[in-house]
């Protein structure tokens, strides 16, 4: 199962739209700019998170974020799925960001692509249906 | 208050990383390190798995009101995020 997303007008950041899915069985279709920089799974703004009334990951508390100037900070994790090369995947999210991320943790098997030009074609593709 | 905000972040990582090199370390080969390893530092029971989240549903299941802690790659995990999002303006006296 491949994911297609679009690269930005400007060339400068790479989006794909994924549905991720609250306990209550709310859902929302989201856009994340694909960053390789975070180690993370997903990052989403609070207001988002709230919105899909995501729980906190309490017994965790408080995880920690290394910031790309060095410092560390703690932050909050919380709980979501999200519906990932066709099926229901479990994520954590963070919401240090003011924009929704996808990173590193959710790509691990899979593969991007990105065509880094305006209105160039992201793709993301499941690596065990690459090599099946 | 709970056990897990009773602790320090410094106390639980030293007592997981206590754990897993004593009894869970030999357990992860070459190829495993990017495995997620999910301590309860108060009972000393662990999951290992692919998937964070997944991995640390089912150590919370069987041990509810633990104190958990995450290893990968041999090392306390940290979530990096080295891109935060800002906008930037640029003045025209720049441009």
């Amino acid at each position: 199962m491949t994911h297609y997303g679009t690269v930005n007008v400007n060339a400068s950041e790479a989006t794909v739209a994924l549905t991720v899915q609250g306990p209550d069985g709310d859902s929302e279709d989201i856009i994340f700019v694909i960053d390789t920089g975070d180690t993370g799974d997903l990052s989403l703004p609070h207001e988002i998170i709230a919105r899909l009334n995501l729980p906190m990951i309490q017994e965790e508390e408080p995880a920690v974020a290394i910031l790309a100037d060095g410092t560390a900070r703690p932050l909050s994790l919380y709980y979501a799925h999200v519906l990932w090369h066709g099926q229901l995947r479990e994520v954590e999210v963070v919401d240090i960001s003011p924009d929704p991320l996808v990173g590193m943790g959710l790509l691990r098997g899979s593969n991007l692509s990105i065509d880094a030009t305006p209105g160039g074609l992201v793709t993301i593709t499941e690596l065990s249906s690459i090599f099946c | 208050m709970t056990a897990s905000n009773q602790m320090s972040f410094e106390e639980r990582e030293r007592r997981a990383f206590e754990i897993y090199e004593s009894k869970i370390r030999p357990l992860i080969g070459p190829g495993d390190e990017s495995k997620y390893v999910k301590i309860d530092v108060l009972s000393g029971d662990y999951e290992i798995g692919e998937n964070s989240a997944t991995a640390g549903r089912i150590l919370r299941t069987r041990r509810p009101g633990g104190v958990i802690s995450t290893i990968q790659g041999h090392r306390p995990r940290v979530i990096k995020l080295r891109s935060p999002r800002r906008t930037v303006r640029v003045s025209k006296a720049q441009q």
